[in-house]
């Protein structure tokens, strides 16, 4: 970030490095996407009464989940401060889903060869981008969509433009059990990927390290981080969730197709600020953007029970979103 | 040789090197046809609407934002034009008057949320572009549609040697050259350059974002027109792709993502680079490759691929000239 | 200061531009270094029926290639072509792909025009954008065929699989499993795309004449089979009292995968995806339980249209003449006589499912139930 050139938009010095610290503003933020979640649902069920019944919010939390756990690496990219931005999730998620069915191709002894080349090359991926932000210097909106180009044509080469294989049985019960009604596996892998995600974010060095990246360079630099570093791990990291959610998108979906993961990216972005992580970076949190992704999705199932066109869906969810972004994410006004 | 720095420097360099070479090419895989009239109308005149598109991308990025609803606004614009004229009969010039206030229009929805509701311009304008998306559904649920044959003879033939639709890009370009001189064109770049500063020198911040968004609206209409006369039709997915295309050649023009620095001059040969592109890669398949006959079961992801990577090195190419620009950055 | 430069450096490549312009004006029809050249535009305009039958230069440009259907079309044309390349009826086959582009398609278009060809063959991006451009082709004398998608454009033959009449069959044939009663949901394809409207036109024009049955849902799918299971994933529990299910292809393995990750019962009836894992699917959930045997309906859309659409290409150039029974009108294009419609030929039920199986159960999942016609079968259009 041109910290010599151009001055920052930096928010009130209360935003703060962890969750604990956040303070009123991020708790705001979601309990006002957490009111609004439970608004839409009651809307739902005005115009459809099944709309509230387990089986149905079993549904959305599930698809929220991998909404959310695709929004992860983006999440912590945006921390990481520096204008970053990762739109290359919908190439890994995509290139992931799609390595993921050749190697695995229905046999639960696939998986553990399966994870270690996402993983792999989910590092690679994350490699490639912070080679260009970092050391080209080229600003993450163009590296990451330049790196979201290649992936699609790699996804292609891969399976030779026919996408084949089947998610092992054991991926594909985690990914599509329904324990009751309202809780699937999915919800369970879910809460412990949040859990495991807070603590990394707030108690370990890497996730104090990242705060203190996103929110001040030459600060972190002076106390010891290597914002590089910091910001290379955070590409990294992203890349490699992004491969992970394609595996469990197979998982999910039990077949795989080109460009699974395209439809995830910018709603990704639109998940992690509504849940009050700030483009300026320093400030945000994992729980925050998966309330996010839960507004969204129960948005987006909002629209399939009220009684329109897809054209009449489209006006309705780009008028919700702006509204929904007005509400609580507006940058902080010059003045102050 | 400061003279040779200075031109190195300035703003859009990126863009007429990359150009440059992209004609370079072009000839060695094309051959002298590319030098005919034919030729250059075909590569221009199909490609006006991106570099349109282009000019109104840059307005918006100068100010520090970026517009994603640009391939809506298009669409938009194009299926009212169509509708107003074949099914209510309105003469074409007035359903093209009335599409371009359709344009600013939906450029100025777009000034009011992002300056007044202060939402950031990506997510903004992600938002917006399904809502005009959506609304062209209802304008123009299926494509059809005619427009009478001198709107797009006219659109498609040349003067003097040069395709016609050149001259609306010119004409585009002078307005904003114009604009810029006025101080509202400084102040579009000072408050994307140095948003503080301009707010200390007593620029409304809110009131330029909103005009910058609403100028790219209207300029953004003017490219829908152009694609109503080039495609003699409505479709009301038509733009959908003109969006990310206008962006590629924004930055590989030079112009900074970081607003304030860049200008129309390198987006349009970014636009031209990519039209170049396209035909680089068709006619290195008509006239090369297709002599190997293994190659044809691979063609059309090689091309896809050809057509990436020369993206992206003209995209790393662009940033790394921005970089020996930074020591020249005049601030507005 | 550098906007000056700017005005100076654009001016000085306009002036570049029209001098070579105007240097290249009497050379409009100009042909490339390597090609090797059929007969020149100019002399196959001169005569009618050209004084050889072979040595044509045809091009693809196919609107996108990023699913599985558009690849096997692809491959199929591909393998034809080589083998009349060995005849000698072509000298020179390509393809070109516009990644769902308009502007792309219709550049290639133009420098397929201007390099000199002889055929062109197209999928459309858009049914509409090509109009001037196709005018130009055929100002030259180049014949030009819309494949798989119609062209509205009067002097353009399309040739097509009848979308309506595959919307048609499938639609019918629900209703008998219905009994003429009962409800429905109602799976659409991509709004706005011309495929997507015939048959969602056909589809309603055979539930007009069943007024006992009910439209729960009616919602689009776009041809994705993650998007068609998220959403009958929610039907599941909004909708649950449907009896039947009326879906385009390319959308029906992933409802029926929702329907029985959820365990509910299957329907009554569901409809048509050509695609090979859906015949596998039927065939596993039939060999499961015989007594309840998955009652579905495959109406083939075969990619095989493309080498259909390369034969009637290369009858035109050799100067066949078509019936004039052979072509009719789109339902999107009711003004012109320039489709040539295929209709469906293959159904599978279960009556006739196991055979089917048994011919396809080793080829991808992913490839798509085909059906391409014979040189013969061609020639049938033709006088």
């Amino acid at each position: 970030m041109n910290q010599s050139t151009v001055p920052q938009l930096d928010l009130p010095p209360q935003g703060g490095r962890s969750a604990f610290h956040i303070g009123k503003l991020v708790r705001n933020n979601m309990f006002v996407a957490a009111s609004l979640t439970i608004a839409l649902f009651i809307a739902g069920s005005l115009f459809n009464p099944n709309f509230l019944n387990p089986q149905n919010i079993g549904s959305i939390f599930t698809l929220a989940v991998i909404m959310g756990i695709a929004s992860f690496g983006q999440t912590v990219v945006v921390i990481s401060g520096g204008d970053g931005i990762d739109l290359s999730i919908g190439g890994s998620i995509s290139l992931g889903a799609v390595m993921s069915a050749l190697v695995m191709n229905g046999q639960n002894s696939g998986i553990v060869p399966a994870l270690l080349l996402v993983i792999g090359t989910g590092i690679l991926i994350g490699l490639v981008n912070s080679a260009g932000i970092i050391l080209a210097k080229v600003p993450p909106l163009v590296m990451t969509m330049a790196v979201a180009n290649i992936l699609g044509i790699v996804q292609l080469i891969v399976c030779n433009g026919s996408p084949t294989g089947r998610p092992a049985p054991a991926i594909a019960y985690i990914g599509t059990h329904r324990i009751f009604p309202i809780l699937t596996v999915l919800m369970i892998v879910g809460v412990v990927f949040m859990f495991l995600a807070r603590r990394f974010l707030n108690n370990t060095t890497y996730g104090h390290q990242l705060f203190a990246v996103g929110n001040n360079d030459n600060a972190a630099f002076l106390s010891g981080a290597r914002p590089y570093i910091v910001r290379m791990m955070a590409y990294i990291l992203s890349g490699v969730v992004g491969m992970l959610t394609g595996f469990l998108l197979l998982g999910y979906n039990s077949f795989v197709f080109i460009n699974m993961g395209m439809a995830y990216v910018l709603p990704s972005v639109a998940a992690v600020v509504i849940g009050g992580t700030s483009f300026a970076g320093g400030k945000g949190s994992f729980s925050g953007t998966m309330v996010g992704a839960i507004l969204l999705t129960t948005l987006a199932s909002l629209l399939i029970v009220i009684n329109t066109d897809e054209a009449g869906r489209q006006i309705i969810n780009g008028v919700a979103l702006v509204l929904i972004l007005a509400l609580y994410t507006r940058e902080p006004s010059v003045r102050q | 040789m400061s003279q040779v720095r200075k031109f190195l420097s300035s703003a859009g360099t990126s863009g007429y090197l990359l150009l440059l070479g992209a004609i370079v090419i072009n000839v060695v895989v094309q051959g002298s046809s590319f030098f005919s009239t034919a030729n250059f109308t075909s590569i221009l005149s199909v490609n006006t609407p991106l570099i349109i598109a282009a000019i109104a991308q840059t307005i918006v990025v100068l100010n520090r934002g970026i517009d994603l609803s640009v391939g809506s606004n298009i669409t938009l614009v194009n299926t009212i034009v169509i509708m107003l004229s074949n099914k209510y009969g309105w003469s074409i010039e007035a359903a093209c008057a009335a599409g371009l206030i359709a344009g600013t229009f939906i450029g100025a929805i777009n000034g009011f949320i992002i300056a007044y509701f202060r939402i950031p311009s990506l997510l903004a304008t992600f938002a917006t572009m399904s809502v005009f998306g959506g609304l062209a559904l209802i304008v123009l649920p299926t494509p059809g549609g005619s427009v009478p044959s001198y709107m797009y003879l006219l659109y498609g033939g040349q003067t003097l040697g040069i395709p016609n639709s050149v001259f609306i890009v010119i004409v585009v370009a002078l307005i904003w050259l114009l604009l810029s001189k006025y101080p509202i064109g400084k102040h579009i770049r000072a408050v994307g350059g140095a948003e503080k500063s301009a707010y200390t020198a007593g620029i409304s911040i809110a009131k330029v974002r909103f005009i910058a968004f609403t100028l790219a609206g209207t300029i953004s209409g003017v490219a829908g027109l152009c694609i109503t006369a080039l495609t003699a039709s409505g479709d009301p997915k038509i733009g959908l792709s003109i969006t990310l295309n206008c962006i590629a050649a924004v930055i590989l023009g030079g112009t900074r993502l970081a607003g304030g620095w860049g200008g129309i001059g390198g987006s349009v040969a970014g636009a031209v680079f990519l039209g170049l592109v396209n035909n680089i890669v068709f006619f290195f398949f008509n006239n090369f490759l297709t002599h190997f006959s293994g190659i044809a079961s691979r063609a059309s992801f090689i091309q896809q691929l050809l057509t990436n990577t020369i993206i992206i090195l003209g995209l790393a190419s662009a940033v790394f000239t921005q970089r020996r620009k930074k020591r020249a950055k005049i601030a507005t | 200061m550098s906007k000056s430069k700017i005005m100076g450096l654009f001016a000085f490549m306009l002036a570049v531009a029209v001098l070579f312009s105007a240097c290249g004006k009497t050379n409009n029809q100009s042909s490339a270094p390597n090609s090797q050249g059929s007969s020149t535009p100019a002399s196959q305009a001169a005569s009618e029926t050209p004084k050889d039958k072979k040595g044509f230069h045809i091009a693809l440009l196919d609107g996108t290639n990023q699913n599985p259907w558009r690849t096997q079309f692809e491959d199929q044309m591909n393998q034809l072509a080589e083998q009349l390349k060995k005849d000698g009826i072509l000298t020179k086959y390509d393809t070109f792909v516009a990644q769902n582009d308009p502007a792309v398609q219709a550049q290639q278009m133009e420098q397929l025009i201007n390099a000199g060809v002889d055929a062109i063959i197209i999928n459309p991006v858009s049914a509409t954008s090509l109009a001037p451009v196709i005018e130009k082709a055929i100002a030259k004398n180049i014949v030009v065929l819309g494949v798989d998608q119609h062209i509205n454009q009067p002097k353009v033959i399309s040739v097509s699989n009848d979308q309506y009449e595959w919307g048609k069959i499938q639609a019918e044939w629900l209703m008998k499993q219905l009994g003429g009663k009962g409800n429905i949901l109602w799976f659409d394809a991509l709004a706005g795309a011309p495929a997507n409207d015939t048959r969602s036109k056909a589809f309603q024009d055979v539930l007009d004449k069943n007024p006992d049955v009910k439209v729960l849902k009616h919602v689009n799918a776009d041809w994705d089979q993650g998007k068609a299971k998220q959403l009958m994933t929610q039907m599941l529990s909004t909708f649950p009292n449907y009896d039947g299910i009326l879906t385009q292809d390319g959308q029906a393995v992933g409802i029926l995968q929702a329907i029985q990750e959820a365990g509910k019962v299957l329907p009554k009836g569901i409809t048509s995806d050509e695609v090979v894992s859906y015949l596998k699917i039927w065939h596993d959930i039939n060999a499961k339980d015989p007594n309840k045997k998955l009652n579905a309906v495959i109406v083939e859309n075969p990619p095989g249209i493309g080498v259909d659409t390369m034969w009637v290409a290369v009858k035109l150039l050799q100067g066949k003449k078509l019936k004039d029974n052979a072509l009719s009108s789109d339902s999107a294009d009711p003004n012109s006589k320039n489709a040539l419609l295929i209709k469906p030929s293959l159904v599978i039920t279960n009556e006739n499912m196991e055979k089917y199986y048994e011919q396809y159960k080793d080829k991808p999942d992913t490839s798509y139930i085909d059906n391409i016609l014979t040189e013969q079968q061609v020639d049938a259009f033709f006088q």
